[in-house]
């Protein structure tokens, strides 16, 4: 007995491990049956919304079990759950579709798809309606010709052998009803445009020639009001805004120019260069203005007020010679106003700011100091007599008076260290005197 | 190594073999408690084997295979065996919803496809097109990368469980004939430049990712060009050679002055005979086209359809749904300069939208 109990143990414990170890517990919530682990994945996937890969594990299980009711029932069942859902939602997608909600109808066929794969109407509207057609299909219809097609297709009879190519016909041949062309749609820019158009077109061209930029431009417009996309009309609009922005700026009128170019399309030759001029110029053209209202107060005496705005522009642009030349001719005049009255040392001072070559700056500064020196002078001799007469605090009052109108005058500062020494000495002797 | 069914077999005879009919009741007792227990052991060790199945494995139906995996096999193998194709793997593994397989499991093995278009209830499938332009061997540019750079982004690739696939394979999926790997990628090179010879198709080989090279035919045999001769040895490794026109012109532009006629003439020219001087010497289709620059529009696309290209591809960077426009594919361009980090970030390849 205990031999093949051994035996038995021994094979089961050997083989647990080694037959399957590593699946066991897979294995085990598989509950042994192909069949019975493919239904619960059948179920699983039908809870997932996976149907077709359960209709395939139901098939599976079928294939296995022909007698299990449920498999069979189940394959019916979820055959016509997707049918029926793929057409609901095809019928969605083609609602959404004819209210323009494309993104929407793109959705509601995907989900179509995914329920059927084979749904054909969902697949040709993901893959052909929902993109723009490059061409279109025409049945030709009795009396039509290559020519009377290309007018009612394109505008342009003259693109008759374009269809003629497409189709592989010849462009002379005939063309027989019932027949189904393929038309490729041309972007705008290949198109003729309609004869109206034309004629405007050429006429707003010829205005341009003649350099009628306003009749030309109102020709444009009308262009534009019905194709606002028309390129031709487009570039010659841009020309003309570019020749008008050319014309205001060498009038000067820098901010009309430049209204101008912003209406130009970016990419044009020369726009953005121009603008970049134009708004130099604006910089300019608002120091120019500031400039000619300091003229107008230096004109009108207002020379403190003329000062400033000068004060103004050279901060901004020192090097701007304008405005040097004007803060020099405000300086003369503020001088000139001080030498009126009399204050000749602040006018010196001015009139130092100023370039020595303008007007008579030299002279000016030359005569006022000779006065001021004359002065010095007077100074000076009322600074000797108050010596002679020993009162020395006046004498050296004077002297200074004269020094600080005369810096040079180096009699007056000997004069004033003579008059300190002796004050000095008097003062020791008073002291020493003292009781 | 034998299958749990075998083992069950052979277990079932030796249990047979020692268990003496004359025992003594209580000893029968034990014998057979061990005996249960022995096969309850096995019933719940073995996968679907505890009974045996009604049916001998494999079943061939229209719709599947049932398959009892054999010694050695794989899922890649199971998918060569059965589906004709390694790379289908992954379908066998979703219907199962397993990662691996083993010696004596028992699967069903789908016959067609379930997930054309790469939709499941939480999104859809979206395959990125690469697009280089020159490599070199040590520099790289914004054009240009470098060799160390393409080969790590291909380890990437190759390590992070994307599978490049061919142009057919990726106009197959977006005409929902054919399903493509969860991890579908396209490799593209415009132009022809020589260093895809030299650089990029070592690295392809060794990884063994097919790819395809745009070429305008009118640079082809000019210094740094690719030669004909190098052409045809990639496109006998997996590599496919086709169409960027003949003279890499801007198709969208008219000329200034010219008629419709004329663009179209030569419309014709860069795209007919681009097509068939590729098809004369390398002796394969050429039915994909790639616009010089990107750039396409209605009348370029209707040349290209007629005169036979399945495809376009333009730069516009994205991943591809099957439902983008065969004409309009989208393909990003990557660039010398780009890390890792940025060149995943053109990986996309699935979209997450509730579709129920």
């Amino acid at each position: 007995m205990k031999r093949p109990l051994c035996l038995i143990v021994a094979t089961c414990l050997a083989w647990m491990p080694a037959g399957c170890g590593s699946t066991f517990s897979r294995l085990k919530a598989s509950m042994g049956s192909p069949a019975r682990h493919w239904r619960d994945l059948a179920i699983a996937k039908q809870e997932e919304d996976r149907l077709g890969e359960a209709i395939v594990l139901w098939q599976a299980v079928q294939r296995l079990e022909p007698d299990d009711k449920d498999a069979g029932k189940a394959i019916i069942e979820l055959k016509k759950t997707a049918r029926k859902r793929a057409q609901q939602h095809f019928l969605k997608g083609v609602s959404a579709y004819q209210q323009g909600d494309f993104a929407r109808a793109r959705l509601q066929f995907l989900i179509a798809l995914r329920y059927r794969h084979d749904h054909r109407g969902a697949l040709d509207y993901l893959k052909n309606r929902l993109h723009r057609k490059e061409q279109v299909s025409y049945r030709i219809r009795k009396g039509d010709s290559l020519s009377s097609i290309a007018y009612k297709t394109y505008k342009d009879a003259e693109l008759a052998p374009v269809i003629a190519y497409f189709n592989d016909l010849d462009p002379r041949g005939p063309i027989f009803p019932g027949k189904v062309l393929v038309l490729p749609t041309l972007p705008d820019e290949y198109l003729k445009p309609p004869s109206a158009i034309q004629q405007l077109l050429a006429e707003a061209r010829r205005k341009f020639g003649q350099g009628d930029l306003a009749g030309a431009l109102a020709l444009v417009n009308q262009i534009g009001a019905g194709n606002p996309h028309y390129e031709q009309a487009r570039r010659l609009a841009d020309k003309v805004y570019f020749r008008q922005a050319v014309e205001l700026m060498q009038r000067r009128q820098f901010w009309e120019a430049l209204e101008r170019l912003k209406r130009v399309r970016p990419g044009f030759k020369g726009r953005d260069k121009a603008m970049a001029r134009a708004r130099e110029n604006l910089k300019s053209q608002a120091k120019e203005d500031r400039l000619k209202l300091a003229r107008k107060l230096l004109e009108e005496g207002a020379y403190q007020e003329a000062r400033t705005v000068v004060e103004e522009i050279l901060t901004s642009d020192p090097g701007n010679k304008a405005a040097r030349a004007l803060m020099d001719a405000t300086n003369y005049a503020i001088a000139n106003q001080l030498l009126a009255e009399g204050k000749d040392q602040e006018a010196i001072s001015v009139l130092e700011t100023i370039d020595p070559a303008y007007e008579d700056t030299a002279v000016l500064i030359n005569d006022a100091q000779l006065r001021l020196n004359a002065a010095a002078e007077t100074h000076y001799r009322n600074g000797v007599k108050y010596f002679l007469n020993e009162e020395l605090e006046l004498a050296i009052e004077q002297w200074q008076a004269a020094l600080r109108l005369n810096p040079s005058l180096d009699k007056a500062r000997r004069d004033i260290a003579n008059a300190r020494r002796l004050l000095k000495k008097l003062d020791a002797l008073e002291k020493g005197a003292s009781p | 190594m034998k299958s749990s069914f075998d083992i069950w077999k052979a277990s079932s005879r030796k249990i047979r073999g020692h268990i003496p009919l004359s025992a003594p009741p209580a000893a029968c007792l034990v014998t057979v408690a061990l005996a249960a227990v022995l096969l309850l052991a096995f019933a719940g060790c073995s996968r679907f084997s505890s009974h045996r199945p009604k049916v001998s494995v494999p079943i061939k139906t229209s719709d599947f295979f049932i398959v009892t995996v054999a010694d050695n096999q794989d899922l890649p193998g199971l998918a060569a065996k059965y589906l004709g194709d390694r790379e289908k793997w992954w379908q066998i593994a979703a219907l199962n919803n397993v990662t691996r397989v083993a010696s004596g499991d028992i699967l069903v093995i789908p016959r067609r496809d379930l997930h054309p278009g790469g939709l499941t209830p939480q999104g859809y499938q979206t395959v990125p097109v690469l697009a280089y332009l020159k490599l070199a061997e040590k520099k790289s540019g914004r054009l240009v990368v470098a060799r160390s750079v393409f080969e790590r982004q291909m380890e990437f690739l190759h390590q992070n469980g994307y599978q490049p696939v061919s142009i057919d394979r990726l106009v197959d999926y977006l005409n929902m004939k054919r399903e493509l790997p969860p991890k579908a990628v396209v490799i593209t090179f415009d132009n022809g430049w020589r260093s895809v010879y030299k650089i990029a198709y070592p690295i392809l080989k060794k990884y063994r990712f097919p790819a395809t090279v745009f070429i305008y035919t009118n640079f082809i045999g000019a210094p740094k060009a690719l030669t004909w001769q190098q052409l045809r040895e990639m496109s006998a490794h997996g590599i496919s050679i086709q169409s960027q026109t003949l003279s890499l012109p801007n198709l969208t532009r008219l000329a200034p002055d010219a008629r419709l006629q004329d663009h179209i003439m030569t419309l014709e020219r860069e795209l007919g005979q681009s097509k068939a001087l590729i098809q004369k010497n390398i002796g394969k289709p050429c039915n994909y086209l790639a616009y010089p620059f990107g750039k396409t529009n209605d009348l370029v696309i209707a040349m290209a359809k007629k005169f036979g290209y399945r495809a376009g591809f333009t730069l516009n960077r994205g991943s591809n749904p099957f439902f983008v426009d065969n004409f309009k594919i989208r393909r990003s361009m990557i660039y010398g300069h780009y890390d890792l980090n940025r060149f995943a970030k053109n990986l996309k390849v699935f979209e997450p939208l509730e579709l129920r």
